[in-house]
């Protein structure tokens, strides 16, 4: 682990990639701040430039600078105005904003970002410790194991959907798995599904398709709904950014036991950081004295603190499964699944031993990039926030023109922006529908790999016999079945209108 | 529209059904019709899920709330949207002829325009500013290839 760390070590600081993940972080913080960009969308905004640095290296250095800044910007956006850009930051509201209406902005910002650098360092610790463990145990898995293990994530991610949402999130799960299989696939030449279009040979550009998912119906949603865009042009005053040594002890504690929650919360796929950050939530105000409980929802800082650093430390448990498995572990890391690929690196076991640059510089890079986002944040959080005040009339074209340029530079063809905005139009009335489009994209990114792990473990045995026949293969679609089911048949359990 | 979402069932019903369909007439090869995975294995599963997961969506009592997004719905700004969309295609199809920074231009100055904004002066300079900017980040510092202007003025498509 030393060595590996020396090696990362060497690869992240360099002057280069320290400048790398600068940038990343400020350019997250500050895009993330804009409710029609989370990470999700940011991210496959800069893959195009990422993708352009050509050292893999450096290019995943500026994504999880990017990352982080984002996750960090959105919070912002939850706490100044209420608006929450992605789901992962909408229980830092709870006590975020109340504590900005009674001025207090900037000490809910500062807890935000201490709380999210407490997070983000001990999550990368952590990381540092199990993913060489998880990485060992997953060399023992075959294409098989490998194809049930597809299967169990894409069950996971839909059973986390939410209550009631399960069947949805199914639907969700199996249409990007199909859009997965547009264009011609690894073990296959010919083209499928293409219906003649010539730009469809090689499937579905992954950007495309997450901007048409992610950041068109958000400035869909922007222009729609004029009151909740409006609700950005409101200012805050942030002022008195100190917090004392009482609240300091108070806060300890909830980012102690966050951190570890939040992690391991993480590193299975499909619970990311929004259930992280609710789950650190409802724990934290069990667990608070009576007094103190009746302050969550009132601006606790507990109740900040608590889903603040639960978030960003399941961050960071969310790269296990993708550095040690190759499957995301949400929807962010799906999309930085994907830019690996597109840097002709495979995430799995052996990404460690072939490429340990790449592997340690990720989680050197995880260190740095708490600690940039902290020295960055805390002098500029006064500035930053004034691009919350950019008016919505130009707010929202640059948000649909960035999700378009994003889809162009990656392909440089027009019919992308097409299919794109098609896209958009589809996702934003799925939204409507209240179908969750998270395990689209999940769907999508792990479509391929699922194919190709079927189709290799089906020549080996010569059918579907491999299913029951490896025990571990057997075990773990056991497990993704009783993933499926339990959900659906605890919701038809519930009495309606609960 | 409460019940829009079976609306959509239907719709991914009759697209998994048509998916199935395509995956089913498939041309294969004479050596890829005896191999045990097929280019249509998989595609024949994801159909038959596709339509299980669609009609149980259909058939099973919705107990789950509609989107929060569909609150006040009426009061949505249905025309603007549908001219944001509009200029969205209209730059994809003009982005190769026009060049980046016509196009681009355009579209911030005509949507921040059906958007609210009164100043012309402040929209044209905001557009050209904005093009400007994004073409020399990615064509000149990047090395992305981005057509800067219409042909006749020396771009190339």
């Amino acid at each position: 682990m030393i060595e590996g760390l020396l090696v990362g070590l060497q690869a992240a600081i360099s002057p280069f990639n320290i400048l790398m993940v600068f940038i990343g972080c400020f350019l997250g913080t500050f895009i993330g701040m804009l409710p029609g960009l989370g990470p999700m969308s940011i991210i496959a905004i800069m893959i195009p430039i990422a993708i352009q640095l050509g050292d893999p290296a450096s290019a995943l250095i500026l994504l999880s600078g990017v990352y982080y800044g984002a996750i960090f910007g959105g919070s912002t956006s939850s706490i100044l105005i209420n608006a929450p850009g992605v789901a992962g930051t909408v229980a830092s509201s709870f006590d975020g904003y109340p504590m900005a209406r009674a001025g207090q902005a900037g000490k809910a910002l500062t807890i935000a970002a201490i709380s999210s650098f407490a997070g983000g360092t001990i999550g990368a610790i952590l990381l540092m410790i199990f993913a060489p463990v998880l990485s060992t145990v997953a060399k023992l898995f075959w294409s098989a194991e490998y194809f049930a293990l597809m299967v169990l994530g894409l069950t996971a991610i839909a059973a986390f959907a939410g209550q009631g949402k399960i069947i949805k999130a199914m639907c969700m799960t199996v249409f990007g798995v199909m859009l997965a299989t547009v264009g011609e696939s690894a073990l296959h030449n010919a083209a499928r599904f293409t219906m003649g279009i010539m730009d469809l040979q090689s499937g579905i550009y992954f950007v495309t398709l997450v901007m048409g998912l992610f950041a068109l119906p958000e400035a869909i949603f922007l222009i729609l709904d004029k009151k909740r865009s409006q609700a950005m042009a409101n200012n805050n005053k942030i002022e008195n950014l100190r917090i004392t040594k009482e609240e300091a002890r108070e806060i300890a504690p909830v980012i102690g036991r966050q951190s570890l929650l939040g992690f391991f919360v993480g590193v299975l796929p499909g619970a990311g950081a929004t259930m992280a950050s609710f789950l650190g939530y409802g724990i934290e105000r069990n667990l608070a004295p009576s007094g103190e409980r009746e302050k969550f929802g009132q601006g606790s800082i507990r109740g900040l603190a608590a889903p603040e650093t639960a978030n960003n430390a399941a961050c960071t448990g969310s790269f296990v499964p993708m550095l040690t498995l190759g499957i995301p572990g949400s929807g962010t890391t799906a999309i930085l699944l994907g830019a690996l690929v597109a840097l002709s690196i495979t995430p799995g076991p052996r990404l460690m031993e072939d490429q340990p640059e790449v592997f340690w510089a990720v989680i050197i890079s995880m260190y740095l990039g708490n600690l940039v986002l902290l020295i960055l944040n805390l002098p500029l959080i006064p500035y930053i926030a004034k691009l919350l005040t950019v008016p919505r009339h130009y707010l929202i074209p640059f948000v649909i023109f960035f999700s378009l340029i994003g889809a162009y530079i990656g392909q440089n063809n027009a019919t992308e922006l097409l299919i794109m905005i098609a896209l958009g139009c589809m996702a934003t009335v799925l939204r409507f529908g209240g179908f969750p489009l998270p395990p689209m994209i999940i769907g999508f990114i792990l479509g391929g790999m699922l194919e190709d792990n079927l189709g290799r473990a089906m020549r080996k045995a010569g059918g579907m016999e491999f299913m029951w026949e490896r025990p571990m293969t057997l075990a773990i679609l056991v497990l993704a079945l009783a993933l499926l089911i339990y959900p659906i048949l605890k919701d038809r359990k519930r009495p309606s209108g609960e | 529209m409460a019940r829009i979402d079976r609306y959509i069932a239907l719709a991914l019903l009759a697209f998994s059904v048509g998916y199935g369909y395509l995956a089913w007439v498939h041309p294969l090869l004479p050596f890829e019709a005896r191999m045990p995975f097929k280019p249509n294995t998989m595609p024949l599963g994801l159909a038959a899920l596709g339509i299980l997961f669609s009609s149980l969506l259909l058939l099973m009592p919705n107990s789950d709330d509609p989107s929060k997004d569909v609150d006040g719905w009426r009061g949505f700004a249905w025309k603007e949207t549908a001219l944001l969309i509009s200029f969205a295609i209209a730059y994809a199809i003009v982005l190769r002829p026009f060049g980046f920074i016509v196009s681009t231009t355009l579209f911030i100055i005509l949507s921040s325009r059906v958007l609210g904004e009164t100043n012309i002066i402040r929209s044209i300079t905001t557009g050209i500013i904005t093009s400007g900017l994004i073409w020399y980040l990615v064509d000149e510092v990047l090395g992305i290839y981005l057509v800067a202007m219409p042909a006749i003025f020396g771009g190339s498509s």
